[in-house]
């Protein structure tokens, strides 16, 4: 990786002025908290640091709480032309608040109150600091669901989810978090707060929420979110299937949502996903695994489960009854936690490379990746959701290596694997989003968002302040 | 009448013709008058007055992207205006040649170049017409789901450009849920094409940026977008609700228990009793009720209240208050109207449920002859208003949306601020999770044209700021054009700045669609 090492000492008039607008306890230079803001959970990232080292380090951690408080600190580093870094709970995997010019990372996790809940409109204004999960809770208790299931659930903020167009185990019902915002209030480089309108839909011009979402930090800093909300489901049905190839599989899913069933949840297994992820959470079984939920009012799930069924055993599945969609489901956090120990040995890579495609494109696209990617590492894969047009692709790639080639292994990991999404009809994420990762691929799927959003940076954020080095191939840092 | 000539010199038409050829270029006076307005009121109320907006220059029909390639760089080359057109059914003035200029009718570009079946999208050039691109689909089995009233007259591209929505749209969302891919020339030449896949996560969507940018950021040429299997069932359901706030409710249950029908209306009272009671096909009137939306059934109003209808008529205008009185007169509840539609296991099952919770929430059944006579006759709808125009009055539609909080705040507090002003009414006719849009008519006069200017207006500025009062989007379909760029500062606020840094950055030269949106 060719990035610069910038270097520049703790400014104490920065320092100074921050802590008049935070007070002292709320911006912090301890080594400890540079330590722990130097990095997301981007496993190239934790690749360094097996090894012992943190090539970039923030100057400053500050903790706002309030979207004014926001603003003044922009105001703040705006004028001294200090890179600030957007920080949910940092546990992104493409290093998208990887601190690569310095400067401040600004914390948002104290920013975690849920302002409003409309019962009427079912509508919740949050500050995006919240944790996913205690949002989900307060919500649940007051008889609501967001529908946001992440594998990060626990450690990634509302904000995180709306800066990188993240997705959750209940996507097919309820859509990614793009589908689940109402309105943003975020604030602009030089401290300018922004609103978009409340509405269920307009016809007033581009959707300004859509270019903030997914904006990873660089345009503005995200303070608040109206989100769509849903009544806890009264009643919910587990069906499991499994299918001799993962053409059937595709193939159920695909007439399933066509003939437009809802299911709440739909994870399929390609063969070594279902005797190797599925076996770790205790379901055996072989072939392609699929756990279907379907949550709604008990009348209506009965009548669509069932119909599910008839299509997956119509096109060569078998019935494996409610078990294994029950037992995944209550232990699918698991599954990401017991990646980690895996890294944590030496000698051991591991990642995630998550891709889209429509039904056309999804089995070629497989098979592309599969193939591409055997032959550098063990390949799991499963489908984690599905919508009528096609559906995304989860690879875990995992390999052994050394000391000396680990960097080179990694990298020629996502080396193939872009290239063969690229090339077969794939969209090279979709709900990790980009970071320092996969900006060079975007570069070639859609070779002018880079320019234009630059392009829109240097006018929205003219000196650069805003998590710079991210959504663009070159890092320049501010002067 | 006098003609102002084009200003396109020989060297500019020398020039665009060797790009489109000369059969596909014109500065003839009839093109030049056929293109210079949409359909906006204010124009249609001008031109009957012999008053003539500023014209187009000249008018092209590319037919295909490295035309439009090649006309944007010669625009952009020379900083003249160009204006996207599609088929001149938008109400606000979109298309209208503020600056003169070239219009770009896009209209030859109307090929499907990609149907596929089996990820359930299609692929078409921008210039198709809607009616056109369902008819294909239906003959292949499928349907977009998307009918705008316009459908006739309207195309892909526009409907991309504005945010259009159908009537179904409870179902299949509105345009900009159809979407999943675009090619676009931007006001450099450069093409964008954005990757299709059901969703991503690349930055920013480019998709949602170019969607109701009106043809200020670049030229849609090409879109693609979902599609569903033709429904092999529908289903239809009516309801009367005692008040308009009922039938909210009743609306907002409908949405927040997950249910999917595809059209969901709901007239406020003056509207429904003006639909609800039928009327003797073939018979003429003169009655200017007749060309207002609901005007298939508008003799029914003659024998509901006999004496007001003559009396507002002569009224209106001068006391369009006395007209919105009517209102107290029309005691027959408010009507619902729903359809469901998509496999059969599936409505059957939803208008069960749609039934048990309209019932359960003051709805009285009426069955399913009034949903069925709505879906007979829902495009009459926008063909009666012209007929207004002739009695020297003036008919324009506000649709603006919010959430359920606030949705019967915002329909009171817009009657109130118009109710003096115009005659008008109001259905509900796009719901979703968390809101819905109301869609008023209204109607009113002027002595004389300006006047009638005038009167429109003070009718807009009040319903903007009653809108903005209460919360809301001032937009939920038609989009901005130039009638409603005054209010888009107002607003969007300081977001405006994003839209402005998107215009400096794809338009540098500043030659698309000038003027409009609140742009500077």
């Amino acid at each position: 990786m060719d990035q610069p090492k910038p270097k520049k000492p703790t400014n104490v008039e920065l320092l100074n002025r921050l802590r008049d607008v935070l007070g002292g306890r709320r911006v912090s230079r301890a080594l400890g908290d540079r330590l722990n803001y130097s990095h997301d959970l981007w496993p190239r990232s934790l690749l360094e640091i097996r090894r012992g080292e943190a090539p970039y380090r923030p100057d400053l951690i500050i903790w706002p709480e309030t979207t004014e408080e926001v603003s003044r600190v922009l105001k703040v580093c705006n004028e001294m032309r200090t890179p600030v870094v957007p920080f949910g709970a940092g546990s992104g995997m493409c290093g998208g608040v990887l601190p690569v010019c310095g400067g401040v990372v600004l914390d948002t996790k104290r920013m975690n109150h849920i302002e409003r809940i409309s019962e009427e409109s079912q509508v919740a204004v949050c500050q995006t600091g919240i944790l996913g999960i205690h949002l989900e809770q307060e919500l649940n208790r007051r008889g609501y669901t967001m529908g946001h299931f992440p594998g990060s659930f626990g450690i990634s903020t509302l904000g995180g989810y709306l800066a990188t167009r993240s997705a959750g185990q209940a996507a097919t019902m309820y859509g990614k978090i793009e589908d689940m915002v109402l309105s943003l209030q975020a604030v602009l480089a030089d401290g300018t707060v922004i609103h978009t309108r409340t509405a269920p839909r307009r016809a007033t011009g581009p959707d300004f929420n859509h270019v903030l979402l997914g904006s990873e930090g660089v345009l503005a800093v995200i303070t608040r979110a109206h989100m769509r909300l849903h009544a806890l489901p009264a009643a919910r049905e587990f069906r499991s299937a499994v299918f001799p190839k993962l053409d059937n599989g595709l193939e159920a899913l695909r007439l399933m949502l066509r003939f437009g069933l809802r299911p709440t949840i739909v994870r399929l297994s390609d063969p070594a996903d279902t005797s190797v992820t599925m076996k770790a959470l205790g379901l055996s079984a072989q072939g392609c695994l699929l756990v279907m939920v379907f949550d709604g009012r008990s009348a209506q799930i009965e009548l669509e489960s069932a119909k599910a069924l008839e299509i997956c055993l119509a096109n060569g599945g078998r019935d494996r009854g409610e078990e294994p969609a029950r037992h995944w489901y209550n232990h699918r956090f698991a599954e990401h936690f017991r990646q980690s120990p895996l890294l944590a040995e030496q000698k051991m890579v591991l990642d995630t490379i998550e891709l889209a495609a429509t039904w056309t494109n999804v089995k070629p696209l497989y098979d592309a990746v599969h193939k591409a990617l055997g032959r550098q590492a063990t390949v799991l894969a499963h489908v984690p959701h599905a919508y009528p047009e096609g559906c995304a692709l989860a690879f875990t790639v995992l390999c052994k290596v050394t000391t000396e080639d680990e960097f080179k292994r990694y990298d020629r990991l996502w080396q193939t694997a872009m290239d063969a999404a690229l090339k077969n009809g794939g969209v090279i994420s979709h709900a990790h989003g980009i970071g320092r990762q996969k900006v060079r691929w975007l570069a070639k799927q859609l070779p002018l968002a880079l320019p234009l959003l630059q392009g829109l940076k240097r006018r929205l954020d003219p000196n650069n302040i805003l998590n710079p080095g991210k959504l663009s191939v070159e890092v320049e840092c501010p002067c | 009448m006098k003609i102002s000539p084009s200003q396109a010199s020989t060297e500019l038409r020398e020039a665009l013709t060797a790009i489109v050829g000369e059969a596909n270029i014109s500065v003839a006076n009839l093109e030049r008058l056929s293109y210079c307005r949409d359909l906006n009121p204010m124009a249609n109320l001008a031109t009957n007055d012999g008053r003539l907006g500023p014209l187009p220059d000249v008018i092209v029909w590319p037919h295909e992207v490295d035309q439009v390639v090649r006309l944007v760089k010669l625009a952009a080359e020379r900083r003249v205006p160009l204006i996207p057109f599609g088929a001149g059914s938008g109400v606000c003035g979109g298309t209208t040649p503020l600056r003169g200029g070239i219009i770009l009718d896009l209209k030859k570009m109307k090929r499907i170049l990609a149907l596929d079946e089996k990820s359930l999208a299609v692929t078409a050039e921008a210039g198709i017409i809607g009616q056109h691109l369902e008819m294909e689909l239906n003959r292949q089995g499928y349907t977009m789901g998307h009918f705008p009233s316009s459908i006739y007259t309207s195309t892909l591209g526009g409907y991309l450009a504005a945010r259009s929505a159908g009537q179904l749209s409870a179902k299949y969302g509105k345009i900009e849920d159809m979407v999943l891919g675009l090619e676009v020339v931007l006001g450099t030449g450069e093409i964008m094409r954005t990757p299709v896949a059901p969703r991503a996560s690349l930055g920013p969507d480019w998709n949602q940026i170019f969607v109701g940018s009106e043809g200020t950021l670049g030229v849609i040429t090409s879109a693609t977008c979902r599609i569903r299997p033709y429904p092999p069932s529908r289903e239809f359901a009516s309801f009367v609700f005692p008040t308009i706030e009922a039938g909210i409710e009743g609306m907002r249950l409908l949405m927040q228990n997950e249910l999917k029908p595809a059209a969901v209306r709901l007239y406020d009272e003056l509207d429904t009793a003006l639909v609800g009671t039928g009327s003797k096909q073939g018979e003429s009137s003169e009655s200017f009720f007749d060309s207002l939306p609901i005007s298939q059934f508008g003799n029914a109003v003659k024998s509901l209240v006999p004496g007001l209808v003559r009396r507002a008529e002569r009224f209106v205008g001068q006391r369009a208050d006395l007209a919105n009185e009517l209102q107290r007169f029309a005691t027959k509840g408010c009507l619902l109207v729903l359809t469901f539609e998509g496999e059969e296991l599936l409505t059957r099952a939803e208008k069960n449920l749609a039934t048990e919770i309209c019932e359960k929430a003051e709805g009285v059944n009426k069955g399913p002859e009034p949903a069925m006579r709505w879906w007979k006759n829902r495009y009459h709808v926008s063909y009666g208003q012209s007929k207004v125009f002739y009695h020297g009055a003036f008919v324009d539609t506000i649709e603006m949306a919010t959430t359920w909080r606030k949705i019967a705040d915002l329909y009171h507090e817009i009657r109130r601020a118009v109710r003096e002003k115009a005659f008008i009414m109001a259905h509900f006719s796009h719901a979703y999770h968390e809101g819905c849009s109301v869609y008023f008519t209204f109607v009113s006069a002027g002595t004389d044209v300006e006047k009638a200017r005038q009167t429109h207006r003070q009718v807009w500025d009040a319903a903007v700021a009653a809108c903005h009062r209460v919360g809301g989007a001032m937009s939920h379909h038609h989009g901005i054009g130039y009638t409603k760029a005054p209010y888009m500062h107002e607003e969007h606020g300081q977001a405006m700045r994003i839209f402005e840094a998107l215009k400096q950055e794809m338009d540098p030269a500043g030659i698309l669609n000038p003027g409009k949106m609140g742009l500077s």
